[in-house]
């Protein structure tokens, strides 16, 4: 795309960039910027990380002990059930992969390249071997080279180095892709491209996907790892069990199964559903899901930290009023428009005073662009009848060169308090001087011209968003680079909290590190805050044990949105803050971060809940192996069994469960784990104990109708699996109500929910697992013994008796007095 | 919607709650129990299981053919008594398989199969529960080394009068009773004949006695 705008000081050193032939002879010899930038993990990665697993192994070498058996039926289920969760997996990672491709094709930046005299926009794929780029305020470098014009720019190589302060470059000197222009613009010259730079890592440090972890997630990592410990403990005691009393290979491969499904793949597959539910829901709602888990993630924060002018104000500032203090208004009025029309660095201070003050665009002797860590900018017109410097910024920093009177402190203060940003116009005779290297210095001799006031314009949507956090529980910090005093009017105009403590950016610089810790706890509103500063705040805040997220617009965001636990970017915000982030607010839409935050409540509840029934679930597994052990000198379940307990019991309900679970506030860790246990322990240990009777009965009746030709090592364990199979399933089905209860009379271990869908679907599986118990050849194929019906029945009756025992047990609170489990504190 | 633990509505359980769900418990239990046992029982007098069961431990012909009157099996053990199937019955054949070298209590079964049933009536193919020396007078008692199973064991023959309910004269019968082990396991076998060639019978009987 021909942009056909050439900026004026390279008009001045005649920079006309490669001509289409030498582009050409560049393309042609393979000097172009073509190395793919990953923007997700590879196929070929998300592929090898979701099949070459431990578990994946061990599943495999299952299946295929099955087929040298001569089990192909075994061998295809233990194979069904674990890569169809492994292929939904690979499905799930694969949507998110193409999404996050998508995002960064649409976040892609364009390179703006001067060729022929002409400035192009051109996709950063077509830049060639010395190239001349131009570089502003918030681009991305996009490859490695050298600056060639007078331009001075500021750059933030932190995703490069970790260093946080701005690299002042002018002419001669290099530019790295994987640093942002934060003040100024110049050209610069590619010479390295392609592979050769360093946007590869820039790339995967400041958009890739990267593995941060919720709590939730740690929380089912770790159990995980436990019930592999114990897979492994089980697999040995299997293995010795193998040796010592000759088993057959059958027998041994059956149990190794059965042990291998205590590990909850399902749960993986449940969780991963509602991430890619969540991350579908949240994109109807303009929101980007970037990282899988974020929304998950946000719904654990307990504070938000806001960056004022992104997210609270519309982004958009105009000038209110302007105190001419030195010349009459008009006067100062001129001066400032053609201030604003002259500076190379634009940014939305400049363009609200040239909207409120027509000018000239006048050729300069010096320039100083503003950025958000040094807090002014100058300008030193090359005309007599301006001479000398102009200088616009923050009054506190201009303070140091200036000596402002009481009255003019009080109309700043007064300006402050009312919402506005007050900024100082000031004028002194030197000619500003810009050594390489140096940061710039404020001139001597300044006198204050003007003050001019700024408004910002409040989102719509701001008070109701930040009271929906609040109601939530959710502490709202704003961290601005603006005036204290303007940000804390801002706070009280979106009424976030009842009691405003303002801290500035210069007394926190003041602090020792634990009065800053403390600071950043105690304070909430944070106003002249330094990138740096912001970055720190949002650490120490991590550091007491909040879970952070952070929102922000601007390049001086990034640091502290990868310091955050959750990065929250605004669509119209810097390339390189969109690239940080882990959600992106598609539209600036700030008012769907509460729906994003109930939608995170929401997965993080559907979890929960299926996680419940899993750990029940594996629990009675593992205890009914160790129980018949001991009791039975048997095994309880064979491979099919165990399938058909987790797939009809367990598998189908928690397959909606997610998807229809509702928000609620978050637990504290220890609340959640005695709720866990409040609902865990009494519904393992009644449900083992009815399952274990169970299988006791049906075994001595095989026993009795052992035939007499056999010994009692030949008896056939069908009946008494099918009816342990069957009492697990009904069990598990009757959990479901408890865990949602549609009535009061459900109700024992959790509140009630009035949601019939959860025990229609416990309903329907019954019907399914009936229908696989009395049709001959779904029987014959999960290796299920013929139930009478008057069987069937009693079992059904005992599950009944099992309801009311649970349900005394919760009600009396038998099991959480016993393990002193306080649910009231 | 919030789920904390401060919305669920604290419940009182009632006595007679916990009283009815222990009731419905211990009704199902007993439930369960008689079901089993009431399968033990009819497995137990099943004569076809029975027979099945004396033919699975031990070869044998009994003259005129046999019936099955009881067959038990547990801890390993198997116990069958089978009839002649005259009536009442001449012949009476207790046989028991025990596992040897094994934690199984198998003391009391040894007793059982040596001191009860033989002499006892049969009534509806039921065993009526009176001592059977009191029935069964030995006259004659002695040991005799006899080959059963391939093995020389030492075999109690004792000669008396046997009374049957149903008869009001006493009958000549003959007892044997034998043991012997092989791969560990011990079969303890009680013959019993009855009438004028209850010695010739109980003789034939055991000629044809073979260790499976």
């Amino acid at each position: 795309m021909h942009d056909g705008t050439i900026p004026k000081e390279n008009v001045a050193l005649s920079l006309v960039g490669l001509s289409d032939q030498e582009v050409s002879a560049r393309k042609a010899a393979g000097q172009i910027n073509q190395a793919h930038l990953p923007s997700s993990r590879s196929y070929k990665q998300i592929l090898r990380e979701n099949l070459f697993t431990f578990i994946n192994a061990v599943f495999l070498a299952i299946s295929v002990v099955f087929v040298l058996l001569g089990r192909p039926s075994d061998s295809v289920f233990v194979a069904a059930v674990i890569f169809s969760g492994v292929l939904i997996g690979i499905v799930q990672e694969i949507w998110a992969k193409r999404k996050l491709d998508q995002i960064a094709l649409l976040t892609r930046p364009q390179a703006t390249v001067l060729r022929g005299g002409k400035t192009f926009s051109l996709d950063l794929s077509e830049i060639v071997l010395d190239d001349i780029l131009l570089l502003k305020a918030g681009d991305q470098v996009l490859v490695d080279g050298e600056i060639v014009d007078t331009g001075r720019i500021e750059v933030d190589e932190s995703l490069l180095t970790g260093e946080s302060d701005l690299i002042p470059k002018s002419q001669g000197k290099s530019v790295y892709s994987g640093s942002f222009c934060v003040s100024g613009s110049a050209f610069y010259q590619a010479q390295k491209v392609g592979s050769e730079t360093v946007a590869y890592q820039l790339t995967l440090g400041a958009r890739a996907f990267r593995q941060v972890y919720t709590p939730l997630q740690q929380e089912i990592n770790l159990l995980i790892r436990v019930l592999l410990l114990l897979a492994c403990f089980l697999w040995i005691l299997i293995a010795i069990s193998f040796i010592s009393r000759s088993q057959s290979i059958n027998e041994v491969t059956q149990q190794a199964a059965v042990v291998a499904g205590l590990i909850p793949a399902g749960l993986l597959i449940a969780i991963t559903i509602a991430y890619g539910i969540g991350s579908v829901r949240m994109l109807d709602r303009n929101v980007l899901i970037q990282q899988t888990n974020a929304v998950e993630s946000l719904s654990n924060i307990d504070v938000l930290c806001l960056d004022k002018t992104g997210t609270l104000t519309t982004n958009e500032i105009c000038l209110q009023q302007v105190e001419a203090l030195a010349l009459p208004e008009t006067e100062l009025r001129v001066v400032l428009g053609n201030y604003a029309a002259s500076t190379t660095a634009s940014n939305r201070t400049s363009e609200a005073i040239l909207l409120a003050c027509s000018g000239y665009t006048k050729s300069l002797l010096a320039e100083v662009p503003f950025s958000s860590d040094r807090k002014w900018s100058a300008i030193a017109f090359d005309d007599d009848l301006h001479s000398g410097t102009f200088v616009l910024g923050a009054p506190e920093v201009l303070a140091e060169k200036i000596s402002l009177t009481t009255q003019q402190l009080d109309y700043i203060q007064q300006q402050a308090e009312q919402g506005l940003r007050v900024v100082l116009f000031a004028h002194s005779p030197q000619v500003i001087s810009l050594e390489e290297e140096i940061v710039p210095q404020l001139p001597e001799k300044l006198t204050t011209w003007g003050i001019l006031s700024f408004s910002d314009q409040l989102r719509a949507s701001a008070r109701e968003t930040l009271q929906g956090f609040i109601e939530a529980g959710v502490v709202i910090k704003i961290i601005s680079g603006d005036h204290p005093q303007t940000v804390a009017a801002l706070a009280k105009q979106a009424s976030f909290s009842d009691e405003i403590k303002v801290i500035s950016g210069k007394t926190l610089a003041k602090m020792a590190p634990e009065q800053f810790a403390q600071a950043a706890v105690t304070h909430n509103v944070f106003g002249r805050i330094t990138p740096e500063q912001k970055a720190q705040l949002v650490k120490s805040l991590r550091d007491a044990g909040h879970y952070v997220a952070m929102t922000g617009d601007g390049v001086n965001d990034v640091l502290s949105l990868k310091q955050a636990n959750l990065g929250i970017a605004m669509e119209s915000g810097s390339q390189a803050t969109r690239s940080a982030a882990d959600i992106v607010l598609l539209k600036d839409s700030f008012a769907a971060l509460p729906q994003a935050f109930l939608e995170g409540q929401q997965i993080r509840n559907g979890i929960r809940d299926v996680l419940k029934l899993f750990l029940v679930r594996l629990s009675c597994i593992a205890l009914l192996i160790f129980a018949t052990a001991i009791v039975a000198d048997s095994f309880p379940l064979m491979n099919k069994h165990s399938a058909l307990v987790t797939l009809i019991g367990v598998g189908l309900p928690t397959t909606f469960i997610p998807l229809w679970a509702q928000p609620g506030t978050a637990r504290s860790r220890q609340s959640l784990v005695r709720s866990m246990l409040h609902f865990y322990i009494p519904a393992t240990i009644t449900i083992t104990f009815v399952a274990l009777s169970v299988y006791l009965l049906y075994l001595v009746k095989a026993l009795v109708d052992l035939p007499p030709d056999l010994e009692l090592n030949q008896v056939d364990y069908g009946l008494p699996r099918t009816a342990l199979v069957t009492i697990l399933i009904f069990c598990e089905l009757l959990l479901i109500p408890f865990l949602k209860p549609p009535k009061t009379v459900w109700i024992a271990a959790e509140p009630l929910s009035g949601d019939w869908r959860y025990s229609i679907v416990a309903l329907l599986s019954g019907l399914v697992y009936l229908a696989i118990l009395f049709i001959s050849p779904w029987r014959e194929f999960f290796e299920l013994s013929p139930l009478s019906v008057l069987d069937t029945g009693f079992l059904g009756l005992i599950a009944l008796e099992w309801c009311l025992i649970v349900r005394w047990t919760w009600r009396t609170r038998f099991f959480d007095r016993f393990l002193g489990i306080n649910l009231r504190s | 919607m919030s789920n904390s633990f401060s919305e669920i509505p604290e419940y009182r359980v009632t006595r007679w709650e916990t009283f009815a769900i222990a009731t419905v418990a211990v009704l199902l239990t007993t439930i369960g129990a008689i079901s089993v046992g009431w399968r033990f029982i009819g497995n137990t007098f099943t004569p076809e299981r029975a027979e099945a069961m004396a033919n699975h431990i031990l070869d044998y012909s009994i003259p005129g053919g046999s019936k099955g009157v009881f067959s038990i099996q547990l801890s390993g053990a198997k116990v069958a008594f089978v009839n002649s199937k005259d009536s009442p019955p001449s012949t009476q054949l207790l046989i028991a398989k025990i596992p040897v070298n094994q934690a199984t209590d198998t003391e009391w079964i040894e007793q059982f199969v040596t001191n009860s049933f033989l002499g006892e009536a049969e009534m509806n193919n039921r065993i009526t529960t009176s001592d059977s020396d009191r029935r069964f007078q030995v006259t004659t008692s002695q040991t005799e080394e006899k080959i059963l199973c391939h093995v020389k064991v030492p075999v109690v023959i004792q000669s008396g009068l046997l009374t049957q309910t149903n008869q009001s004269k006493p009958q000549m019968a003959v007892r044997y009773q034998m043991q012997v082990t092989q791969r560990n396991e011990e079969w303890i076998i009680t013959l019993l004949t009855s009438g004028q060639t209850a010695t010739q019978t109980a003789d034939t009987i055991f000629q044809t006695l073979q260790c499976k």
